[in-house]
């Protein structure tokens, strides 16, 4: 929304099928990634670099005329292709790992209160050399560490570490189209307070949707905690009205048999 | 035809119906065999675990082997009763005369049972480590790093101890520094902290730690302490020192060489220091 109220026309998306000219290249400054693909009349060539700011918010689609040398670029790959191949879909994906966000400053839900987290993860750029076909290629758009997520050393899961904001409002993020925007609903029906210090969000799970205002959005989440169980629960939730006008731009790389994530090992850290 | 008929003259019909009956019974027990391994081929290697897998297979194939080479000379009039006594005598004889592949054998059944590592597992005994490969009844097989090949006997496997690499998913380093005895800890600890995160392989949790080691020679010792997943820690091992190396050049962290501080003693005279200047050329 813009200061007035009034509705913003939507980001131009950098996601989508894009059509080649034999010799051309076409660049994606995406936040922190720069990605260049180069059309031969044999093959496709991609050459990126995903070591920018995190934080970058720059988006860019161009034509270049004259094709820049790929081997400047730290990470390229070499599809071979008919000639007559140019046509490109590039599609972001949610990461293949959990990420585990710890929130700077731990977040208490009271006995009985209820909050609506928003946390954003950054996507995956995936590359199909045909139209809906399956994705032959990809690479995040910022590689986030690794980190543990368990009750001891022994037993857990490896997922992607991310301290950004847990925050309570979804007005409070700025525009970064390499990241996508989860909401997740925690209830607390247990007699205790419950702190939160880190948050697993199962993004393999989730789908990835675009906005109206074409930000990234995935799947919600609602986790609830009793007494009657140690670990908590979650599922996802149903699209409301509010996101019904949502268009998917990817669905779950693993999808659920139901909409419960996970009997939780700890949803919660 | 004519063939046949010759080799009945020789050795008389009897003895050829039996020659015959072997025959067949030795066509009909390969094929046996061949099928049953190829069952417990298609549904056991993907329902057992591999080592288990490995001992079924072998066993069911030796037993089969047996149970057709009995029927086999069952047919030429051997007594399979008087053939298994001699086996029993033999086995005795043997047992005294080959204690080293019993013990191999029944160690062999304990590494079976006990499960310290399955194939695929990555362990060091004694000086070797290496992939296993294989656990057999006898020994266990080991592929080296630079690709060569191992034979351990079960014995002394049971005997030593094996450290098993790949047993749990994450794994921690411990890098041994020399810190020079200026620096303030507390800021080479950040540094430290700062090069770990910048190794997107370092798992944020479990946190990198630094560990006060003592008071050297030369050098403040400290331990730091990341934390790896299994499959990352070589990458980790090989690019997070130079990671350091380059945080402590830019944070200006010195790490010291060996020094000597050389003192006369009170008792004797100072020590004498004499300055030689280089001559002019020419002079």
């Amino acid at each position: 929304m813009s200061d007035d109220g009034t509705p913003l026309p939507p980001r131009e998306p950098w996601w989508g099928n894009f059509d080649f000219v034999e010799g051309r290249m076409r660049t994606w400054d995406v936040g922190p990634v720069r990605l260049r693909v180069f059309s031969e009349r044999h093959e496709w060539r991609f050459a990126w670099e995903c070591g920018g700011d995190p934080l970058a918010s720059g988006m860019a689609v161009s034509d270049n005329l004259a094709p820049e040398d790929p081997t400047e670029c730290a990470s390229q790959i070499r599809f071979a292709c008919d000639p007559g191949d140019r046509r490109l879909e590039v599609r972001p994906r949610l990461g293949d790992r959990p990420f585990v966000t710890k929130p700077e400053v731990p977040l208490q839900v009271p006995t009985g209160g209820q909050a609506t987290l928003f946390i954003t993860t950054p996507v995956w750029v995936g590359l199909c050399l045909q139209p809906g076909a399956a994705v032959s290629h990809e690479f995040p758009s910022y590689r986030p560490p690794d980190t543990w997520f368990g009750r001891d050393n022994v037993e857990g899961e490896l997922c992607y570490a991310s301290r950004t904001w847990a925050k309570l409002s979804a007005e409070n993020f700025g525009y970064w189209p390499h990241r996508a925007l989860t909401s997740v609903v925690i209830r607390n029906r247990s007699s205790a307070s419950l702190v939160l210090d880190r948050i697993k969000l199962p993004v393999p799970n989730l789908t990835l949707y675009v906005d109206n205002e074409g930000y990234l959005r995935t799947s919600g989440l609602m986790l609830k905690k009793d007494d009657e169980h140690d670990l908590a629960q979650a599922r996802l939730l149903e699209r409301g009205s509010a996101e019904a006008s949502w268009q998917v731009v990817s669905p779950p790389r693993v999808e659920l048999r139901n909409r419960w994530v996970d009997a939780f090992s700890g949803m919660f850290g | 035809m004519e063939a046949i008929g010759e080799m009945g003259a020789l050795f008389g019909a009897e003895q050829m119906r039996a020659l015959m009956r072997a025959v067949v019974m030795l066509g009909v027990g390969i094929l046996i065999i061949r099928v049953v391994m190829l069952l417990l081929r298609r549904f056991g290697k993907d329902n057992l675990p591999p080592q288990h897998y490995m001992l079924v297979s072998r066993v069911t194939y030796y037993a089969l082997v047996l149970l057709v080479g009995f029927s086999v000379l069952h047919q030429f009039g051997f007594k399979v009763s008087v053939l298994l006594g001699a086996a029993g005598i033999l086995t005795v004889a043997i047992g005294f005369a080959s204690q080293t592949s019993a013990s191999n054998l029944i160690s062999g059944l304990f590494l079976i049972a006990e499960r310290p590592f399955v194939v695929g597992n990555f362990i060091r005994v004694g000086e070797v480590v290496g992939e296993v490969l294989s656990v057999d009844l006898l020994s266990v097989k080991l592929r080296t790093p630079d690709n060569l090949y191992v034979r351990v006997p079960n014995e002394t496997l049971i005997k030593s101890n094996i450290v098993n690499m790949s047993h749990f998913p994450i794994r921690r380093l411990d890098l041994l520094l020399d810190i020079a005895y200026k620096e303030d800890l507390g800021r080479v600890y950040d540094a430290l902290v700062a090069a770990a995160e910048s190794n997107h392989r370092c798992l944020v949790d479990p946190a990198p730690q630094m560990i006060f080691q003592g008071f050297g020679d030369s050098s403040l010792k400290v331990q730091f302490s990341v934390w790896a997943a299994r499959e990352n820690f070589l990458e980790m091992r090989n690019t997070l020192p130079q990671q350091i190396r380059t945080r402590f050049a830019e944070d200006d962290i010195e790490i010291p060489y060996p020094r000597r501080t050389l003192t006369g003693s009170e008792t004797e005279p100072p020590l004498r220091i004499q300055l030689v200047s280089e001559k002019p050329a020419g002079s």
